[in-house]
């Protein structure tokens, strides 16, 4: 009825694009350290530092762009320490990914405490968001035009993030190197790369894709910094990019198939659906979704590896 | 990892200073603790708080009432937390029932298992808990008539939708909406008076409601109330917590109307918050602890603050006078009904 016409606007793509590039760029920044056998948790923690020096730095300054380039900083800062902890002392992947969340957690509201006085959300004098790209006539393109108009810079660099990605890992030294340390870490060794530094660098690349993403999740609309405002995004990524075995493609459709539920489940909720079904919808499809991905690709997988002798990682 | 070795330094630090101050303080306080309802001129009041202060509502008003507390005499201690953390909680609401406060303050649903606990254990202590109900003959509930005040601002809603005059950001499209933060009891009260009191105005407005699934996501709270106002809503009330920030930012740029909750957020948007219901934590404290003082305070049995005692109320201060005097007149009216009784609010507690 009614509620399926409101669902499928163009609007909607608007608002599809605009949740799904935090997780994007997230979920492809996490693409990276997979890709070297590096499960990283902490991404939410690194897109959580991200929204909050975005805010603070960038209405300190009224700049959005400084605004974004601290929380890159940010984003930068808190990898290095996951970095510190995983590969050079040594410890648990998903025990450092928690400390870095938990820190990150921590720190923000320690830090609207001592800011602003107030450890819920920055206050309305700080408030800054980003400008809006106006695409001038290409706007009355059906369809996409309605849809990228008038989105953020970020948005477009987390578009932008995929096919750069699948470049850099797929075209570049560096990314056969950091896929050889991924598949098998001691045969890379012997070959003479530098498995810790390969491994360093993909955790400094999520650092900074998780600030950006949290600059976009901040700045893009709400223009102000609640305390927890991922609100499990970061995890989010951690799935979609594990269903997209770290594949910067896959990846993306796996989060765009969430960001659409979630869009969905927004105005179902709405139309009078049970709210709690409502609120499930994106995992469920999600799930749905990528399982019925994941047999297909088993099967492909299976079909290519019968039909060669030596089974290829693409 | 760090943060819980910090939050568990941060415990020992206040147990500490708690033992201190015990210490410093004299007698005046630990001999009070009698089971039938105090009778001390100024009390010594602990508030535990299951959460940190900052959260421009619930809390903060609580800590205003206990400023007030202090400001007639009393000594009093506010003990902030982790904001997940039940096993903090219940150590911090342990250390100060050991007969050094006379009256120990704590609050919200969440309270209620820890507290249900603890009471039994420490019978010469009193307690009060507030926004929940425990049925212990040391600890005097106090409940709020949340309804009562979400009444008028669905009063105040319906009032916009239809009156495009006074309310120039209006289509007239006799649409509201409701954004709640989780599908629990005390959120829905406030959905019962809402749409008790659109109602009242015109019972052919239509009621959109959502709810955000927690109470930190304001950019769902922004995309959940910007999808009401695409749907023709013209007013929106967050009650969301701080997923609500993003709904009143929704209302700014979709150039409606919202009203706010819990603490005064007229002027976050202005032109664009009307108005924002409040519960008066702090008032209510504040009236408890004089019901002490006299020997008055009931334990044992539960006390409602609704708008007949300043428990709930809506207020229009600050919001760059939005709303016409006569309908706030109007909205007085109505809240006198309801205090009188004609107007019987729904509850969903």
């Amino acid at each position: 009825m009614n509620a399926l016409e409101q669902i499928l606007t163009a609007g909607t793509l608007f608002v599809i694009l605009m949740k799904v590039a935090p997780l994007l760029l997230a979920a492809i920044g996490g693409a990276f350290t997979q890709q070297g056998n590096i499960l990283n948790i902490g991404l939410e923690g690194m897109m959580l530092i991200g929204a909050f020096t975005a805010i603070s730095v960038g209405s300190a300054f009224d700049s959005a762009l400084v605004g974004v380039v601290a929380a890159v900083l940010a984003g930068l800062a808190l990898s290095l320490v996951y970095a510190a902890g995983t590969l050079w002392l040594k410890a648990d992947f998903i025990v450092v990914g928690i400390g870095v969340n938990l820190l990150a957690a921590g720190l923000s509201v320690f830090l609207l405490q001592v800011l602003y006085g107030n450890p819920g959300v920055t206050p309305p004098s700080a408030n800054i968001t980003l400008p809006r790209i106006s695409l001038g006539p290409l706007a009355d393109v059906p369809v996409l035009g309605t849809a990228l108009n008038n989105q953020t810079a970020l948005v477009w660099l987390a578009l932008l993030s995929v096919p750069l990605a699948s470049l850099v890992l797929y075209r570049t030294r560096y990314g056969v190197h950091l896929r050889a340390v991924g598949e098998d870490a001691d045969a890379a060794a012997a070959a003479g790369i530098r498995v810790t530094r390969v491994k360093a660098q993909s955790i400094l690349i999520s650092g900074v894709l998780c600030g950006a993403a949290g600059a976009q999740l901040a700045m893009a609309t709400l223009g102000s910094f609640t305390a927890d405002m991922t609100s499990g995004r970061g995890f989010i990524a951690v799935a979609a990019l594990t269903f997209g075995l770290a594949r910067p493609v896959r990846t993306m459709v796996a989060a765009f198939i969430f960001g659409a539920a979630d869009a969905v489940a927004d105005q179902l909720g709405i139309a009078g659906f049970n709210s709690n079904l409502a609120l499930m919808t994106p995992y469920v499809i999600t799930i749905l979704a990528l399982v019925v991905a994941g047999i297909q690709f088993r099967r492909i997988r299976g079909a290519r590896a019968s039909a060669t002798p030596t089974p290829q990682v693409a | 990892m760090k943060k819980q070795r910090m939050m568990g330094g941060l415990a020992a630090a206040v147990v500490v200073a708690l033992s201190l101050t015990a210490c410093g303080g004299g007698d005046d306080a630990g001999s009070g603790g009698s089971a039938s309802g105090g009778g001390s001129d100024t009390p010594a009041v602990a508030n535990v708080i299951n959460g940190p202060l900052g959260d421009q509502g619930f809390f903060d008003d609580a800590a205003r009432g206990m400023a007030e507390i202090e400001k007639a005499g009393s000594k009093i201690q506010n003990i902030q937390a982790d904001a997940n953390n039940p096993a903090q909680w219940k150590s911090n609401l342990e250390s100060v029932s050991g007969g050094d406060w006379d009256l120990v303050i704590t609050g919200t649903s969440q309270m209620v298992d820890i507290l249900t606990e603890t009471a039994p254990q420490y019978p010469d202590q009193d307690y009060v808990l507030y926004d929940s109900v425990v049925e212990a003959p040391n600890v005097a509930s106090i409940v709020y008539k949340q309804n009562e005040g979400s009444y008028l601002a669905g009063v105040l809603a319906a009032q916009a939708t239809t009156n495009t005059e006074a309310f120039p950001l209006s289509s007239g499209s006799k649409k509201v909406g409701l954004v709640g933060g989780m599908d629990i009891p005390i959120i829905n009260d406030f959905v019962e008076g809402y749409r008790k009191g659109v109602e009242t105005v015109d019972p052919t407005i239509e009621v959109l409601v959502s709810y955000v699934g927690d109470f930190t996501d304001s950019n769902k709270g922004f995309d959940q109330a910007t999808a009401m106002y695409e749907q023709g809503a013209d007013v929106v009330f967050q009650v969301a917590g701080g997923a609500g920030i993003g709904v009143l930012k929704a209302a700014e740029e979709s150039n409606k109307y919202a009203i706010g909750v819990d603490s005064n957020q007229n002027g976050l948007h202005p032109g664009h918050v009307l108005a924002s219901m409040l519960k008066n934590i702090g008032v209510s404290l504040e009236s408890a602890v004089e019901d002490y003082k006299a020997g008055e305070l009931a334990f044992g049995e539960t006390t409602e603050y609704g708008l007949s005692n300043d428990g709930v109320s809506l207020t229009f201060e600050d919001n760059g006078d939005t709303v016409p005097q006569e309908i706030q007149d109007q909205i007085k009216d109505y809240a006198q009904k309801v205090i009188d009784g004609e107007i019987q609010v729904p509850t969903a507690l």
